[in-house]
């Protein structure tokens, strides 16, 4: 069947018809990036109307941005000239410009790819005093040991606390009221998380016949209506797990995202969150009246928890410091903070002055520029909030991650159908070069739509 | 919009190279203009002044059908709106509160 309108217009429009949904879809992408403009100038402006909030600025690398900026620029003029080769009526030459159109457009992600990288593997910590810490190399293990009790939620547990247990799984009994009810469960692994069954299946035998006989042995959550099982465990045993995996952390236990509770205790070995080369220090919304009296500074200082806890378990034990050392380190990143300050300002700086400015790097006596690369050991109570840089860190990596990956999809789509036009659709434009021509010019058209988003993406997040 | 004159063609491609011109210089612009005074206003200008060669040049809004134009000014009317919605939540009694 012949569809009409592929090449000559409609005499009601004027276009051909590939054209008018073009424009239709372009249209409709418009008002789908508008919209997330829009929700990016909204959380922009509410942080800006927040006192302690501020707008992480200059945090992406701005040759990064402006190379890929090129790139498009670049390709958007690639695709015109192969678009008009093909009016030309010179194939070789469509695809030689083609072809460049799709490097450009790798070169653009591999470069996106290697910026997502960079924000992956690099973390933040806010302390409970609103101070922040940045920096790379986190290691977020908690040891919990001396469990005595685990509470399983029947419907939930997928036995994922099982793969952390530290040597053998020891054998469960079931209590009620403290007393034991004479069941005793051999949980696996393997058995918990098989196809047959979410819970093991000698749980769910004994479960079955206390339904049947009328026993109501197990408990019930009244408000939430769900069914727990407690279980003693023949000896305490230890888990050892990243606290990111956890649902929640206390002091005496922890809860998994299947709601199973493990009462213990967290090992000593294991009292804090470990950054291994804090490289940015932000005391811009910290509560603190004094340097002192700032949880950066106690636990930079000689308060540090790291200089007397063991490291001998982990990775850690690569940053094994004495205190007096890790005092240098802090005084060194602090003052040296507050002379660059004061070279900035030409005048005499305090605390206060301090925490204007974010610390990223400062000055030695000899003039050159350092960077800080000490360790820190925030205790778990200390944490508020700790993340690599995603969504989760900011509002602003939300929408920077929202605006740029659904970009790089675009791009990503843009340059799978320019490919195909460029090297998988030789007859097609043997066939009817004309209407070759106008899906190159579609192609194209969606390709300079991609080029000018990017074009307002570039400042915003970049540059202000 | 290129026609079939083959003349014409080639007078479009020169047309295309000093526009990509333009658009690199504009983008230098723009990073040195940040780097000397971060102004929004001067940013964002220069950032419209870019997609309107792109728009106009490269997209052939320059010389379209009307029934395109018709398309794109009910949707810039529409996109307008959008951002000035986020203005107004500035009055919004939960935020006007911060702000205020």
């Amino acid at each position: 069947m012949q569809i009409p309108f592929e090449v000559k217009p409609r005499p009601d429009t004027g276009l051909w018809n590939a054209k008018l949904g073009i424009w239709l879809f372009l249209a409709s992408e418009v008002m789908l990036f508008g919209g997330l403009f829009s929700g990016y100038i909204f959380l922009r402006l509410g942080a800006a109307a927040e006192p302690d909030y501020f707008w992480p600025e200059g945090t992406l690398s701005v040759p990064f941005g402006f190379v890929n900026t090129i790139i498009l620029i670049l390709s958007s003029v690639f695709v015109v000239v192969a678009w008009l080769y093909v009016k030309l009526r010179d194939f070789r030459k469509f695809q030689i410009w083609m072809g460049l159109v799709v490097l450009c457009a790798l070169v653009f992600l591999i470069n996106k790819g290697f910026e997502y990288n960079a924000k992956f593997t690099h973390y933040g910590i806010k302390l409970t005093d609103n101070s922040i810490v940045e920096g790379h190399g986190i290691d977020d293990t908690i040891i919990y040991e001396g469990i005595n009790e685990v509470v399983l939620d029947i419907q939930r547990f997928n036995g994922e606390f099982l793969t952390l247990v530290d040597g053998e799984i020891p054998e469960f009994r079931e209590v009620v009221d403290g007393k034991p009810t004479g069941e005793s469960f051999a949980l696996s692994v393997k058995k918990v998380r098989g196809i047959e069954s979410r819970i093991n299946e000698g749980l769910k035998k004994a479960l079955k016949e206390d339904w049947d006989a009328g026993k109501k042995k197990v408990d019930w959550l009244p408000a939430m209506g769900v069914k727990q099982l407690i279980l003693v465990p023949s000896s305490p045993f230890s888990i050892r797990t990243s606290k990111g995996s956890l649902r929640k952390s206390f002091p005496d236990g922890a809860k998994f995202r299947d709601q199973s509770l493990l009462k213990g205790s967290i090992s000593a070995k294991t009292p804090g969150l470990f950054l291994h080369a804090v490289d940015r220090i932000d005391l811009r919304a910290c509560d603190a009246e004094k340097l002192e009296d700032s949880l950066v500074w106690k636990y930079l200082g000689d308060e540090s928890p790291l200089a007397g806890h063991d490291t001998s378990h982990d990775k850690r034990s690569a940053s094994n410091i004495s205190a007096a050392e890790h005092a240098r380190v802090a005084e060194k990143i602090f003052f040296g903070a507050l002379k660059q300050v004061e070279e900035e300002d030409g005048e005499e700086a305090d605390f206060d002055d301090l925490r204007s400015h974010s610390v990223k790097k400062w000055k030695d006596p000899e003039g050159s520029l350092l960077e800080s690369e000490a360790p820190i050991l925030v205790p778990w109570d200390e944490v508020r909030l700790y993340s690599n840089f995603t969504p989760k860190w900011n509002t602003y990596y939300a929408i920077y991650f929202t605006l740029t990956g659904l970009h790089g999809l675009h791009v990503l789509f843009g340059a799978v159908v320019l490919f195909y036009f460029g090297f998988c659709s030789k007859k097609f434009y043997e066939k009817n070069p004309e209407h070759f021509a106008n899906r190159v010019e579609v192609g194209g058209l969606f390709w300079h739509f991609v080029d000018l988003v990017w074009i307002f993406l570039f400042p915003i997040l970049y540059l202000m | 919009m290129a026609s079939d004159n083959p003349e014409e063609i080639l007078k479009s491609m020169k047309l295309y190279w000093k526009i990509g011109i333009a658009l690199l210089v504009c983008t230098v612009l723009t990073v040195v203009v940040a780097w000397i005074t971060p102004s929004i206003l001067v940013g964002m200008g220069i950032a419209t002044v870019k997609a309107g060669l792109v728009a106009a040049i490269f997209m052939h809004l320059s010389d379209e059908k009307p029934m395109i134009y018709k398309i794109m000014v009910y949707t810039v009317f529409f996109a307008v709106g959008l951002m000035f919605l986020t203005l107004l939540a500035l009055y919004d009694p939960v935020v006007s509160r911060v702000v205020n």
